[in-house]
């Protein structure tokens, strides 16, 4: 049994390749493959006494990853074997009296729909048709990995890493744990280290409560509130040009100047992946944070402002003027997404897909491919 | 507050004593400057080498020589293994505490100020914890992972804090660090290894609700994959209508987690297959369906549904007919229709899903889907059955 668990949970538009017989299985498979490989090289480097890994009996750290793509890259399929990938747009057409919830849809044009399809669906997937299927699904992974093997063995500490839509997904499934006792008994104490929110959309996605006062909040913030919180340090990572973020912010209320939080904003725009876990990750500013928590790693304060500014200098993507154009897109979606009257999940999901041309088009014009062949 | 019993141990651990022999201590001005030194170690006593006494992830067996062992999890885990074992809790943690309470009062006397403030702050915390455990641990096990909750039992596990290792935070205020340059390098293990002692028994304490607790969120879990898998398929506009159903109707407080136990079907449309009587045989022809209205109803445990529904078909010649549908699992679905035919005369015939055609002839199956993927596309789009 590891003395410590990470886990690790994804974002929007998790697909399968094209080619793969099981869809589902292989979207499960692929996604966690670069950020695992990523965390276990640098812990490698600033804790190399821990033993981090993905095997289940670990001693030290083992990294646990949590998918719920293959829900919703089959219900996609089962779509799409009833007759079309465009059902909604169809449905929409014709039954939009039944179904009121999806007119904002309209907004997305059929050129659009590609990008729709590709990861912004996934918001309205789980936001209101398939949250409590979710929720079981990523609840009963955790508690997989957690059980004790046998009556002697204890339950590990844990940490989380979420990212982008999985924040929501994570936070609602841990706050229903930690809040019912009755129903999940001692996964209701779970021992939370660190949980680390990256591109947090669990406020414009809101569904059970409200994220800066839930469970999964740090102990210590907002003492005298009746749900009891349940996390040891809580890092919160956003870019400054991230769309996906900038649209429905995590602003706590409480005071944020204690050792159980930390803000992380990313100012410099160096990739065109400006969303994708793997490049916040890699960014000292984010990883280090992180690891003092989950491995225990002692990384003295030079040390870590060495490896930002290496970080920050070494090379990015060689399209400077593709960033700029990044850059004003990301601004000018804010704005409009300022001005917009309601700012709800669907109108959400509309204004995702012009963040995914955005990167689509940044990607293409970097010489990278698009997002849709 | 008395300095001098603490001056001597300092010395010793801190190595000072090679560098300052005991008659330069005695005679010499070297000798008074050593003294400052050694005072000032004795509050601020530099452990040896760093210690990992704190990092559950590597400290797996306590250092070797150190005086305090006693105190290491795994050494408690050893010691109270048979209590542990039949679950006798308060004799472990009475055990424990005697064991942290002596070591903590034996390394006082030499240590830091800084150490004396933490252990005063953990020896506290598990006083404290003590007594609100007793009750606890008369409740039924059922109630147990609730009544536990506002103990907070899992302040005492130590979390790296930047470049300090901390434990009890608590609701109302940050944890206590523990200042490892600021105190011996057992006073640092004393602390670390009494702490994740105390929080792992504290962990056993509420691991016992485990099983019971998994078991119910696997039947969870088995309870969706039987709703997702081997239910019939529901549209977005009829799952949009679900959930709106569902949210003004709300669901009933014990069936929270669990999948729906009703879900209503509208205006689904689907590629089936019609048999008609013609003399002596059966005729078979392609016909798109559209299910109205109805609803699917689950039993046993999310293993069996039934739904009804009422069905309008189309033939090739556009006629319609009308009839009610069962679905008896997620791949039969069969129905009676009745419509004119071109004599005006009324016709009764079987319609089934091809779903259900393909327990009768899997061969079949894959060119009329694909020919029933176009008529559905169709319906949806509005280019047919208006």
């Amino acid at each position: 049994m590891p003395s410590h668990v990470l886990f690790l949970l994804h974002g929007i538009g998790q697909r399968a390749p094209a080619d793969a017989t099981d869809q589902p299985k292989a979207a499960v498979e692929a996604w966690p493959k670069a950020p695992v490989e990523l965390l276990i090289k640098l812990a490698r480097t600033y804790a190399p006494e821990v033993e981090v890994s993905l095997k289940p009996d670990t001693a030290g750290v083992r990294i646990v990853p949590l998918s719920y793509c293959d829900l919703i890259v089959r219900q996609i399929a089962d779509w799409a074997e009833f007759g079309s990938r465009d059902v909604a747009a169809a449905v929409r057409q014709r039954f939009a009296t039944v179904a009121p919830i999806l007119g904002a849809l309209q907004g997305i044009s059929d050129a659009d729909a590609p990008f729709f399809w590709n990861g912004p669906v996934d918001l309205l997937f789980y936001r209101f048709f398939f949250d409590r299927d979710i929720r079981t699904h990523v609840r009963e992974q955790i508690a997989d990995a957690l059980t004790p093997p046998g009556a002697g063995d204890t339950m590990p500490s844990c940490s989380f890493i979420c990212h982008s839509m999985g924040t929501s997904v994570l936070h609602d499934t841990l706050h229903e744990m930690l809040t019912d006792p009755d129903t999940f008994a001692g996964f209701a104490n779970l021992d939370i280290q660190c949980y680390a929110s990256v591109a947090n959309v669990s406020t414009v996605m809101r569904s059970l409560i409200d994220p800066h006062a839930s469970a999964v909040r740090p102990i210590g913030a907002l003492p005298g509130n009746t749900v009891r919180a349940s996390v040891r340090r809580f890092i919160n990572v956003r870019h400054r040009f991230d769309p996906v973020v900038l649209l429905g912010m995590f602003k706590p209320f409480w005071p944020t100047n204690k050792r159980f939080y930390r803000q992380i904003t990313i100012e410099q725009l160096k990739w065109t992946d400006v969303h994708g876990l793997v490049r916040y990750l890699e960014h000292p500013r984010v990883h280090i944070p992180i690891l003092r928590v989950v491995c225990g790693a002692e990384i003295d304060r030079p040390t870590e402002e060495r490896a930002i500014a290496d970080y920050e200098a070494g090379p990015g993507d060689p399209c400077p003027a593709a960033l700029q154009g990044l850059r004003e897109r990301v601004e000018l979606l804010g704005q409009t997404w300022e001005a917009r009257a309601s700012q709800g999940p669907v109108d959400y999901a509309v204004a995702l897909v012009g963040a995914w041309k955005a990167f689509d088009r940044v990607r293409r014009e970097c010489g990278q491919g698009g997002f849709i062949s | 507050m008395s300095r001098a019993p603490m001056r001597r141990p300092g010395l010793r651990r801190s190595g000072m004593r090679r560098h300052c022999p005991s008659r330069v201590l005695r005679r010499s001005s070297l000798g008074a400057a050593c003294w400052l030194v050694i005072a000032a170690g004795a509050v601020r006593a530099q452990p040896a080498e760093p210690s990992t006494a704190c990092n559950a992830r590597v400290d797996f067996q306590p250092r070797r020589g150190s005086s305090v062992a006693r105190l290491h999890p795994s050494r408690v885990v050893d010691r109270y293994a048979t209590a542990i074992a039949s679950r006798e809790w308060l004799a472990a943690f009475g055990g424990l505490e005697q064991d942290i309470d002596s070591i903590m009062a034996r390394l006082a006397e030499r240590d830091s100020a800084a150490f004396r403030r933490v252990s005063r702050a953990l020896t506290a915390a598990i006083d404290s914890m003590m007594v609100a455990l007793s009750p606890v641990l008369d409740l039924p096990l059922s109630q147990r992972a609730r009544a536990l909750q506002p103990l907070q039992i899992r302040r005492f596990e130590p979390v790296l804090a930047d470049t300090d290792w901390e434990i009890l935070p608590s609701r109302e205020a940050e944890g206590v660090l523990i200042p490892r340059d600021s105190m011996t390098r057992e006073g640092f293990e004393a602390i670390c290894w009494a702490s994740r002692s105390f929080g792992r028994l504290l962990g056993g304490v509420n691991d016992e609700t485990i099983p019971a607790a998994r078991a119910r969120i696997s039947a969870l879990a088995a309870q969706w994959e039987r709703y997702r898998e081997d239910g019939p398929m529901q549209l977005p506009h009829e799952l949009a209508l679900n959930r709106f159903w569902r949210g003004s109707f709300g669901a009933r407080s014990d069936a929270r987690y669990a999948p729906p136990r009703v879900d209503l079907i509208a205006l689904h449309p689907f590629a089936g297959i019609e048999l008609q009587r013609q003399g002596e045989s059966f005729d078979r022809t392609q016909s798109l369906a559209l299910e109205t209205g109805g609803f699917t109803v689950w039993f046993n445990d999310w293993r069996r549904h039934l739904g009804v529904s009422w069905v309008l078909a189309w033939d090739s010649d556009g006629r319609i007919g009308r009839g009610p549908l069962v679905h008896v699992s997620g791949y039969v679905a069969a129905g009676a229709l009745w419509r004119r035919d071109a004599l005006g005369k009324r016709r009764g015939s079987l319609v089934i899903s091809l779903d259900a055609l393909s327990l009768l002839n899997p061969d079949e199956v894959a060119q009329a889907h694909r020919q029933a993927r176009g008529i559905a596309g169709k319906l949806l789009s509005g280019v047919t059955g208006s």
